[in-house]
Formats: C-alpha cells, sequence, structure tokens
C-alpha cells in the first residue's frame, strides 16, 4: 500500500558475526573484572593461594577454618556470578539487534486474525464485564453537553409529521372514546331528524350541505 | 383531540350541518365548563375578600349584580370560542364547528353577536331539531350553520380539507 517496500525479511547491514563480537568481548570485560576484584581480595588473605578461577572443587577443603571469610565464598561463587553477567550481558547485546531486525509486518502477515478472532469466546469477555461500572465511567451529562441538541430535535422535527404522531399518540384510548361518543351523536342526530321529518309529512331529506358559492360554479 | 374518523358515515358527515342531538351535548358540556368557571371565580372572590375580613367564605352571590356577571362570564367564553376558531371546548369535544353559511369563518363581531343571543334565548336551539337545515333561530338570525368537524385529520380524509382558499373567500388584492 505505502511507497516504501524496501528490504525482504531481514536487513543485512549489520552481520550476526559482529554482534558475537561484541557479546563475547563484553563477557570478557566481565570476567576480567572479577578477576582483579578477587586479586586484590586474595592478597589482603594469606589463606589460600588459588590464582586460577576455576577451583570450586579446592575451596571447599580449605573453607573449614573461620579466618577464610568473604574472600573464599565470593572466589566459590564466583562461576555461577561470572556466567550469570555473560548472558546478561550477551542477551542485552543481542535482544535489541535481534528484535531489530524482524520485519513486525512480514511477522503479522502470516498471522490468520480472522483464525486467531474466531478462537476468542467474546461472549465469556462480555459477561466479565461489568456494564455499570463501564457506565459509572462516563460523564453522560459532558456527554449530552457535546450534542447539538437543539440541531437534532429540529431534524427529527423536519421528518416527521408532528401534528399527526400528537394526535395519533397523546389521544390513545380516549380518542376512540370520544369518536365513539361523536358517532353515537351523529346517529342521535340522524334519528331525531327523520322522527321530527315523519312528524312533519316531510318527503324530502333535510338539506344539510353547507351553501358554498364555490361549490356550484 | 381530534381523532381521525374510521367510520365512513363520520367521513361522509364532515363539514355537514351537525344535529340537534350533537349541538345539545356540547351545550352541556359548554354549561358544565361554564358552572366551574363562576366556580372558580366565586373562590378568587373569596379570597380577595379574605384579606381584609380574614374570614375565608365562598358562597354563592344573591346581590343584584351576580346574573349580569354570570351573563357576562357565558358570553365571553362563547363569543371567545366561536371567534377563534368557532369552537367552544364543548364543541370540540363533540367534533363540531361553527361556520357561516356559506361555510366562511366566524368574524369575532358576529361570534360575539351570537354568543348574546345564545344567552337572551338559550331554547331557540331547540329549532335546529324543526329546521330543514338544522339551523337554530340564532343560526337564522346572524346567518351562521353548525357543521360536524373533526379537526385537519378528518378533513384530510373526507377530501374537505378548508387549507384551500376558496375563491369566495381570498381577499380581493388590488
Amino acid at each position: 500500500m505505502s511507497a516504501c517496500q524496501d528490504g525482504p525479511d531481514v536487513e543485512t547491514d549489520k552481520p550476526l558475526p559482529g554482534v558475537a563480537a561484541d557479546g563475547a568481548r563484553m563477557v570478557a570485560d566481565g570476567l576480567m573484572s572479577r578477576l582483579l576484584d578477587l586479586a586484590e581480595a586474595l592478597q589482603t588473605e594469606p589463606a589460600s593461594s588459588g590464582d586460577t578461577p576455576q577451583a570450586p572443587a579446592a575451596a571447599p577443603a580449605v573453607v573449614g577454618e573461620s579466618d577464610g571469610g568473604g574472600a573464599i565464598r565470593s572466589l566459590v561463587s564466583l562461576p555461577s556470578r561470572v556466567a550469570a553477567d555473560a548472558a546478561g550481558a550477551v542477551a542485552g547485546a543481542v535482544v535489541p539487534r535481534v528484535v531489530d531486525r524482524i520485519d513486525v509486518n512480514a511477522l503479522l502477515a502470516k498471522v490468520d486474525v480472522d483464525a486467531l478472532v474466531a478462537r476468542v469466546d467474546v461472549d465469556r469477555i462480555l459477561d466479565s464485564i461489568d456494564p455499570n461500572r463501564l457506565l459509572d465511567r462516563v460523564d453522560v451529562d459532558e456527554l449530552i453537553g457535546r450534542v447539538d441538541v437543539g440541531a437534532v430535535a429540529e431534524e427529527a422535527l423536519e421528518a416527521v409529521d408532528i401534528g399527526d404522531l400528537i394526535q395519533e399518540s397523546t389521544a390513545g384510548i380516549g380518542t376512540e372514546a370520544l369518536e365513539a361518543v361523536r358517532l353515537q351523536s351523529m346517529r342521535a342526530d340522524d334519528f331525531l331528524a327523520r322522527i321530527v321529518d315523519r312528524v312533519l309529512f316531510r318527503k324530502r331529506p333535510r338539506d344539510t350541505a353547507l351553501a358554498r358559492p364555490d361549490a356550484t360554479p | 383531540v381530534s381523532p381521525k374518523p374510521h367510520d365512513p358515515r363520520a367521513i361522509a358527515l364532515q363539514e355537514r350541518r351537525a344535529g340537534v342531538v350533537s349541538r345539545l351535548l356540547a351545550l352541556a358540556v359548554d354549561v358544565v365548563v361554564i358552572i366551574l368557571l363562576g366556580v372558580v371565580l366565586m373562590v378568587v372572590v373569596a379570597a380577595i375578600r379574605a384579606l381584609f375580613t380574614e374570614e375565608f367564605v365562598v358562597e354563592v352571590s344573591r346581590d343584584l349584580w351576580s346574573g349580569p356577571i354570570a351573563a357576562l362570564i357565558a358570553i365571553a367564553y362563547m363569543g371567545y370560542g366561536w371567534g377563534l376558531n368557532g369552537r367552544t371546548p364543548g364543541m370540540v369535544a363533540l367534533g363540531l364547528r361553527v361556520v357561516r353559511a356559506d361555510g366562511r369563518d366566524l368574524t369575532p363581531l358576529r361570534a360575539l353577536v351570537r354568543a348574546v343571543l345564545y344567552v337572551v334565548f338559550l331554547p331557540g336551539i331547540l329549532w335546529a331539531a324543526v329546521s330543514r337545515r338544522n339551523a337554530s333561530i340564532q343560526d337564522l338570525i346572524v346567518g351562521t350553520a353548525v357543521v360536524y368537524d373533526w379537526g385537519p385529520a378528518a378533513a384530510r380524509v373526507a377530501g374537505t380539507s378548508r387549507s384551500e382558499p376558496s375563491p369566495a373567500r381570498s381577499e380581493p388584492s388590488g
């Protein structure tokens, strides 16, 4: 979609061997500083003369005496500390570079999102949501304040024949009763008029039309 | 409150002169309303009087002027309704409307005269039972007619809409 789609999956400007060299160098630095610390400690403690760092097997034999102290203990734990430092250093050096080299878009393109979504049980998630808490967070007043109620109402009124609507909705059952009363009185009007007309021997029905001048041009 | 007529007979009778039964029923409603108005007036008068005498007494006055006041209330009530849109509240309920004999709207003056005539001689309405054109004596004097008119919705259904001005109605322009 966008114009720049340079490079395939992996960038090639920083070869991995370089990274490995950096990591190794950092491990070596760490190791050296540890050894220097240890040598300093041993100079003040004449108990043991082990100058090799890999002497854990010999150490327990010397530890029996109480005057060995901190130097011996640090000597014993040296290999694990060095290993931990080395691992941390390698990870710190390697991980950012690896992450840099990953083309996230290419990775995502391989993921079938639809299949992923299909595995999500949305109902369960929705069940776990408390709508009341959600609604508590919503400031309804502010929301309504943002809405131009006047304009919305105006628009709605334009779309609806408000007169008809009011006529049909407000009246309800009362309207039907009223219509019935009116109909009954209409029938009574007609009934009474027939009786009177019969008593007066009228032959023609009553003239109930208005004399509109425009009715007969 | 004007229901759309569903009954074909009611639709056919829109804008036709109404009979005496409907008109008497409308009159009965109006009489009740006028009496209620009188009661309200008496309460108001009692309240004003209570400001000075410090006792609240609602009483039907037997003074000489209470009759004319009642007549004035009735005239104002009917004249206002007919002059405004041809209907008193009772006629709104029964779906009636006062128009001139040719179908035009009443002028306020004509409405007032009609109201006075009704107060002076109420039994004149009974002539509508006998008249060939369902006209009361007041109708004959003032040149009016009472028609079935359930409102604009009914007029639309019946095809007797008054909204379009007839040639007789339009003012002579120029």
